[in-house]
């Protein structure tokens, strides 16, 4: 079942000017990982936060388990359509502990749930920490903790590895694969990176100025292209998409 | 030994007070403990409590409305909000005072229209909380404002995104993490409070620095001021000494700003007319009300009062405005350049010694001046007399060279913060290329440090020069007999009961501070 449905979605800022996203559609099925991968200005960010609800469209249509929540008509609040999301600083309240941060979306059995979260991303012990006190790896897993605590629809990852370091990156990678897995939820995350998407997508969506190019699985992305810039997405990496999936995995 | 020249020049005023506490209270002192210290520490607590929560209000509300939300007017209103800081808090509570007179304005508004409505007395310790709160109020907006601009977008998006209404996120997220700004808000406005002298006195509320005058002039016995003054200067440090604290206990707030700010809402229907209301009220009360007061005031007494005495005294002012921001700037100059070249390890112990001045009230500044001053003076007229035979009168109290000295002292922190953060912002590299170029440190400074500092510069002059014309406790203590200022006039006015007498010089020390802080904005700008 589809969990995601995009029809036409276009966004465009100053007044029409400039186009961040034209006649994108797709859908995403129940409990799969999505990448959406494009370089820096393709509408990645602007695509995650129309989903989210931080942005209006312009023209077409996001539904969310059937519903539509956003339309020319329709405007559903981010509340409503019960996603959550990652942002790429992670946007953890730094006056609040990591056991205040984690409740802090959450309305019944706060404690109880604090707690399973931080089993989940295996930080048990760092309840009265300051985010300031944590590491870049830790945060993000309190960030991913706090938003999985609100128990979303969809969850939704800006650039989550983007400020991390090589060797964080891919332990990270593999730890934030096993979380949203174990969690069974339906994320779409977004990576300039091609390995990022190789390594936890099960789906990946190639963005390009404003326009969705191709959409599939990695292995139908690297045996068959049908843009030349998915295929220089692929060839940049020299060896096979499927050779690194496998060290990855 | 340097260092020690500089603390010694500005810490002298607070060094005087501390050695004349040896001298032990004056014989008054009884007296101002049984029947006064209650009074003066009960006002004083009194405004304090006052003053922080309605600036609070007034401040951090409106701040948060114009940084947040688009709704008519929005543009202007975030200027006029900041313009109540271009009237002197005295002059706003004489504007007031009319306004509520028996025979005010309200009451000649209200039979014009035939209705009877009650006098509403603000001469009182509440009238005067809400009368400078309303001038004081300014400090919190831009402290908070300039916080709630740079405040991270992602963070109050994740807080909705996690399920929270915009009120919640207001208060758990964005205040909670600008409050050491409106907290230094705050603190500045608590020490202005503390520093006033003509509001208080003009509404007969008694606090430390009314004491403070009264124990000099009136039972004349600087002990007992002095011991005051030391209470006062104490209760100021305490209220730093708290701010800092609390500062250090929340550091983990430190480098929340976000290259991505928050986005403004547009308010729709009934909403944006209700902010637009909500956020006229401190601008309309603080600066449109006491200027349409003061501009009709000088209509009634434009021909007694406009005349070749006022041009003299007008010239005056400005002259000690000019002089007094040009040397301040200049001295504030010289300490970070030769910290700076001297590559000395107490530079911030010297910033922190500088930015004494502005903590302590202008009243106990002079006392502190004075003292030193009249014994140099003492010595000087015995040692001419002695040694050469010639009589000469005080060189320096009772002349300009003291009430400068004293401004220089009071104001070196409002010079010396845009000139240093300037020259930190310029850095070290540009200076060290040119060194390694061969040209010397001197020409480095003229060539390129000093046109790169003018922004600095000009920011620090304006300032200075806005706080001159405004000064008053000070200036009242220190002034040559023959020289007039005209926040000293316009004190006179409203102190013989003239107080419509006194709209136009208020008004020309307003027009000159509004007329600075529009250049400031447009420096500041480019």
């Amino acid at each position: 079942m589809d969990i995601l449905t995009l029809n036409n979605v276009t966004k465009s800022f100053d007044n029409g000017k400039n186009f961040a996203l034209k006649e994108i559609s797709f859908s995403l099925e129940e409990g799969k990982i999505c990448a959406i991968v494009g370089e820096s200005g393709s509408g990645k960010t602007t695509l995650l936060r129309l989903i989210s609800g931080l942005e209006t469209l312009d023209y077409g249509s996001i539904a969310i388990k059937d519903t539509v929540v956003s339309s020319t008509s329709v405007m559903r609040t981010s509340l409503d359509r019960n996603v959550g999301m990652v942002f790429q600083d992670y946007a953890l309240f730094p006056h609040l502990t990591v056991s205040q941060n984690i409740g802090y979306g959450i309305k019944k059995e706060v404690e109880d749930k604090v707690k399973e979260m931080l089993q989940l991303v295996d930080l048990v012990g760092y309840e009265n920490r300051y985010p300031s006190q944590l590491s870049g790896g830790e945060q993000q897993r309190i960030a991913l903790a706090r938003t999985l605590a609100a128990s979303p629809k969809l969850l939704l990852l800006d650039e989550p590895f983007s400020s991390l370091d090589a060797s964080l990156r891919s332990q990270l990678r593999s730890e934030v694969h096993a979380i949203v897995k174990k969690a069974g939820i339906t994320a779409i995350f977004i990576t300039h990176d091609t390995i990022d998407a190789i390594a936890i997508a099960d789906e990946v969506i190639i963005l390009k100025e404003g326009r969705l190019l191709q959409k599939g699985t990695i292995e139908e992305l690297n045996s068959n292209p049908t843009d030349s810039y998915v295929t220089s997405v692929f060839s940049e990496l020299k060896i096979s998409a499927s050779t690194i999936l496998k060290a990855l995995r | 030994m340097y260092t020690l020249t500089i603390v010694l020049f500005i810490a002298l005023p607070i060094l005087t007070i501390v050695v004349k506490l040896f001298d032990g209270p004056g014989e008054m002192w009884d007296h101002v403990v049984t029947y006064l210290m209650a009074t003066y520490v009960t006002n004083s607590l009194f405004l304090i409590v006052g003053c922080t929560f309605l600036t609070f209000v007034l401040g951090v509300f409106s701040s948060w409305f114009v940084t947040r939300f688009h709704f008519p007017f929005r543009k202007i209103l975030e200027w006029l909000l900041i313009l109540p800081l271009a009237i002197p808090s005295y002059i706003t509570a004489y504007a007031y005072a009319g306004i509520f007179d028996h025979s005010g304005s309200l009451q000649i508004l209200f039979k014009t229209i035939h209705i009877q409505f009650p006098r509403i007395d603000v001469m009182n310790p509440v009238g005067l909380i809400v009368v400078l709160s309303l001038s004081l109020f300014p400090y919190v907006y831009v402290s908070a404002r300039a916080v709630f601009l740079h405040q991270s977008r992602t963070l109050m998006e994740t807080s909705v995104l996690l399920g929270a209404s915009e009120s919640r996120t207001f208060f758990r997220v964005v205040l909670p993490l600008a409050r050491p700004a409106i907290v230094g808000g705050l603190v500045l406005v608590l020490m202005e409070v503390l520093n006033d002298y003509g509001a208080a006195k003009y509404y007969g509320v008694s606090t430390f620095t009314t004491g403070i005058f009264r124990s000099w002039f009136a039972l004349e016995e600087p002990e007992t001021a002095i011991f005051l003054s030391a209470i006062l200067v104490t209760l100021i440090f305490g209220l730093i000494a708290i701010e800092k604290w609390q500062r250090r206990k929340i550091g983990y707030v430190d480098g929340v700003k976000s290259s991505k700010t928050i986005t403004r809402i547009t308010l729709k229907g009934f909403n944006k007319y209700l902010v637009c209301c909500l956020v006229s009220i401190p601008a309309f009360f603080g600066f449109v009300l006491p200027v349409m007061q003061l501009i009709y005031w000088a209509f009634l007494t434009f021909n007694s009062v406009f005349n070749t005495e006022f041009f003299g005294i007008a010239f005056q002012s400005l002259g000690i405005a000019l002089v007094t921001a040009l040397l301040t700037t200049t001295t504030a100059f010289f300490f970070i350049y030769f910290v700076k070249w001297n590559k000395l390890r107490s530079v911030r112990f010297i910033s922190k010694i500088t930015t004494i001045g502005y903590a302590i009230p202008g009243a106990v500044i002079a006392i502190g001046i004075m003292i030193p001053t009249l014994a140099l003076d003492k010595y000087l007229i015995v040692f001419f007399k002695s040694n050469f035979d010639i009589s000469i009168s005080l060189l320096i109290n009772g002349t300009i060279v003291a009430l400068v000295y004293a401004y220089i002292v009071r104001f070196l922190a409002v010079a010396y913060n845009p000139i240093e953060a300037s020259s930190l912002k310029i850095g070290n590299h540009l200076s060290e290329s040119s060194k390694l170029l061969g040209i010397t440190a001197f020409k480095t400074l003229l060539k390129i440090e000093l046109p790169l500092l003018k922004t600095g510069f000009l920011s620090a002059f304006i300032l200075v020069f806005v706080d001159v014309m405004k000064e008053l406790p000070l200036t009242l203590i220190l002034k040559p007999y023959k020289v007039q200022t005209l926040a000293v006039k316009a004190y006179e006015y409203a102190s013989d009961e003239l107080i419509a007498e006194s709209a136009l010089p208020s008004l020309f020390i307003i027009f000159a501070g509004v007329f600075f802080v529009l250049i400031l904005n447009r420096i500041i700008r480019k």
